[in-house]
């Protein structure tokens, strides 16, 4: 074993040897604040800013997607149309 | 007569309903086990009651995923482990320790170590002292791994318990957390030998 490897582990046994330190009890008044604190957020959690934000979000961005999709059908479906009419002049052409 | 004893399981029940009384009452019950997970996995630049409110308000926030699989104390220990290591990496820099941040017992435990010799039991303090210093200078996830398995002398299995990393991945760390203690100890060894 590496020498600073048994360094470590010397100094980890030594610690580990050192009295524990005193758990103290909870500070005076400290349960009460942290149940008040935890009784003023809402119970649903949507005092969250991410859990009132994060639907209509979600929502709004499903939307755009769709309104988009639907918005650019026609012109590529007339673009593949027109595509697929230029075959045969294409067809002539490329050999050239 | 004395105080009845205390209902954990009425407790939780009841703070699944609101109660802010009994969710007072929980506080005072688990913070003895909070504040050691605390202790063991906390920065010293962390206030510890800081990061204590925040595992209790983290732990009411997520009574409803608690489903009883495990002992409510583990299940809250988790908590605590995940929460601590969230404060930890939320300090984003990492003290460089130096010679000069070593007080003279701790100087002296190093100097002890690193001589090939055993820190004397009265050193023992200071040897605590000094491995808290050192173990600030890891990354929170190495911390907690060499927290768990060398000072806490916790098996592989029970870190992943902990943490719920793979086998793989506490074999992985820990050996990378103690190499880069290995580094830091021959930094401080070369600096001993000027």
């Amino acid at each position: 074993m590496n020498e600073m490897d048994q360094a470590w582990r010397r100094l980890a046994v030594a610690a580990r040897r050192a009295p524990p330190a005193e758990i103290p009890a909870v500070p005076f008044g400290l349960a009460t604040r942290i149940a008040a604190r935890w009784g003023r957020t809402d119970a649903t959690g949507a005092d969250e800013p991410w859990n009132w934000l994060a639907r209509p979000a979600l929502m709004g961005a499903a939307a755009l997607a769709a309104g988009a999709v639907a918005l650019s059908y026609e012109p590529m479906v007339n673009a593949w149309t027109a595509l697929s009419g230029s075959a045969a002049v294409l067809e002539v052409l490329l050999p050239l | 007569m004395g105080e009845p004893p205390f209902d954990l399981a009425a407790c939780v029940a009841r703070v699944r309903q609101r109660d802010e009384e009994a969710a007072s009452r929980m506080v005072e019950h688990l913070y003895p086990l909070v504040i050691k997970i605390v202790r063991a996995h906390r920065s010293p630049r962390l206030a510890e009651e800081d990061v204590a409110q925040e595992i209790f308000l983290r732990v009411f926030a997520k009574l409803d995923q608690y489903r009883g699989e495990v002992a409510f104390e583990h299940w809250v220990s988790r908590v605590a482990v995940n929460v601590s290591l969230n404060a930890l990496r939320s300090l984003k820099c990492r003290p460089e320790l130096r010679w000069a941040d070593l007080n003279e017992a701790e100087a002296e435990a190093l100097g002890a170590t690193l001589a090939g010799g055993e820190p004397s039991a009265e050193q023992s303090v200071a040897a605590r002292d000094l491995v808290e210093k050192l173990l600030d200078c890891l990354n929170p996830e190495d911390r907690l791994v060499i927290s768990l398995m060398d000072l806490e002398e916790r098996s592989v299995a029970e870190v992943r318990r902990i943490t719920g990393w793979s086998e793989a991945m506490v074999k992985v760390r820990a050996f990378r957390a103690r190499r880069k203690l290995r580094k830091h100890l021959e930094r401080f060894q070369r600096r001993e030998n000027l």
